[in-house]
């Protein structure tokens, strides 16, 4: 569904964020991208949706790659829910935040509006469709911000830090929600317990590489590997 | 700072009233717009000296406000603060303006007086008929028309975005201004010599907040402005509300009601 291929970012100053990475995600797969701070995480997410551009490399998703010509339809297949929820809801009411999405790219009115009551549905807040983004707590501003993209309906979803800022019941909500979703994810985390429940494969990035690939299980209970990687096993000093 | 969050909700208060559902609410934009601009262009054609001929005016934006359940204390809140602007502007009529025109209760009122007022009550007239507007049709599809008439787009994205980032510049300077308080009990407000490192510190992340912002809507397709304005079509019900108003607006203009009025009773 998604391939990426020896992908490369270079900013103007010569940095580079991003340096060789080759990934391939298949249809309906959930996986963790995990790394310190700085292992270009978020910055490979926004080169996927054409925030940032290539340097050099190729990003495919389904039979469509990613080139500056064709940005509207790889948006349309990609959905993007970025790390703080208030980037991304900036109209008065959630209905109309919802429907922002789906209008852009064309879509009829009577489809948007069966859209996105079905989205808020399923997510669960089809009681905050008139409430103002000003007035939600933060669980409920995570949901209203994934319901702005999956109202799209894309084949793939990256999702940047999606427990960041949730407290543990919305934190469990939002693992049952992502876990019923049926759609491909990209999921950048520094949640490792999130990671292990919600997806079935996990890459770790280091200084902008992939340092390993596996499941959950293999690579989050290795300490050496973590430690390695800059992270911290799960389950590591829960004996002290 | 609860102050800043309260008015950047203050702010867009007037934006969630246009999602309202009403028979004014459900008018396509584009008829909206249209008797607005009439209602402005006949309240701005009247002479400076034209003061009762304006009261008729008065209706348009009163039954509007009653028919979309529009709460008369949000507009008049918000018209009072463009007062203070046409005041300034107008006080010198008074000076400039000497000649006498009429006697109330056995004072005479100069030409200034009169034309004084109304410079102001013309103001009211069309800051109240744009703020209804505002309050009856969503902030996304006003723009949406303007695109349609063709408007420069470059002036339209100027709209709309500095609109959008408004909050944005005042929920970092509420952060800010929280974190600064909190760590500089001894005063009550920001110091002088913090100013400037304040300022530009703000500016340097409100800067980083919109370029995110921005990015997060060209993700779900912002700016595929060619699907965008297939918009709301005209209906029956926007003829005939653009026919009643705007031939009302034309009347009041041209056949002096208030005269009329006079000579009925």
């Amino acid at each position: 569904m998604l391939k990426l291929r020896d992908l490369h970012i270079k900013y103007p100053d010569g940095t580079e964020p991003i340096s060789g990475i080759s990934l391939s995600l298949a249809d309906g797969e959930s996986v963790a991208l995990i790394g310190e701070n700085g292992a270009g995480k978020t910055t490979l997410l926004l080169s996927l949706v054409g925030v940032l551009p290539l340097s050099c490399g190729s990003v495919t998703v389904g039979d469509i790659q990613l080139t500056t010509k064709n940005l509207d339809a790889v948006r349309e297949r990609i959905g993007m829910v970025f790390q703080n929820p208030d980037d991304q809801l900036f109209m008065p009411v959630i209905m109309d935040d919802v429907m922002f999405g789906p209008h852009n790219f064309g879509r009829s009115k009577e489809e948007i509006d069966r859209l996105a009551s079905e989205t808020l549905k399923l997510l669960g807040i089809a009681h905050l469709k008139e409430r103002s983004t000003l007035k939600l707590s933060g669980g409920e501003k995570r949901l209203a911000a994934i319901s702005t993209v999956l109202v799209m309906e894309p084949c793939v979803m990256l999702l940047d830090e999606p427990t960041a800022f949730l407290d543990p019941k919305a934190r469990r909500n939002l693992i049952n929600v992502l876990s019923r979703l049926p759609h491909t994810k990209l999921i950048a985390t520094h949640d490792l317990t999130f990671a292990h429940e919600v997806c079935e494969r996990v890459v770790i990035m280091k200084g902008g590489r992939i340092a390993a690939d596996g499941t959950p299980r293999e690579l989050l209970f290795d300490e050496e590997l973590m430690e390695r990687c800059g992270l911290e096993a799960i389950g590591k000093g829960l004996g002290k | 700072m609860v102050d800043i969050r309260s008015k950047i909700r203050d702010i867009y208060s007037l934006e969630q009233l246009s999602s309202n559902h009403t028979f004014i609410h459900a008018l396509c934009p584009g008829a909206k717009l249209l008797t607005t601009v009439c209602y402005i262009v006949a309240v701005t054609s009247f002479n400076r000296f034209a003061l009762l001929r304006l009261i008729p005016y008065v209706f348009y934006p009163l039954i509007v406000m009653a028919l979309s359940e529009t709460p008369y204390r949000i507009i008049a809140k918000r018209v009072l603060l463009a007062l203070p602007f046409v005041l300034f502007a107008g006080v010198s009529n008074i000076f400039f303006e000497n000649g006498s025109m009429i006697k109330i209760g056995g004072i005479l009122v100069t030409a200034g007086v009169i034309s004084f007022f109304t410079v102001i009550f013309r103001t009211v007239l069309t800051v109240t008929s744009v703020l209804v507007l505002v309050a009856v049709t969503p902030f996304h599809s006003l723009m949406n028309t303007l695109r349609r008439l063709h408007l420069p787009q470059v002036l339209i994205m100027l709209i709309e975005l500095s609109y959008r980032y408004i909050s944005v510049l005042l929920e970092e300077a509420s952060d800010m201004y929280t974190a600064y308080i909190l760590r500089h009990t001894h005063t009550k407000g920001l110091e002088m010599k913090h100013m400037g490192s304040f300022i530009g510190h703000l500016f340097m992340k409100s800067i980083d907040r919109a370029e995110r912002i921005y990015a997060a809507m060209r993700c779900r397709g912002y700016g595929r402005r060619d699907l965008h304005t297939c918009e709301q079509k005209w209906q029956s019900g926007d003829y005939l509300f653009v026919a009643i108003t705007v031939g009302s607006f034309i009347l009041c203009r041209f056949v002096n009601v208030m005269r009329l009025w006079e000579y009925l009773l």
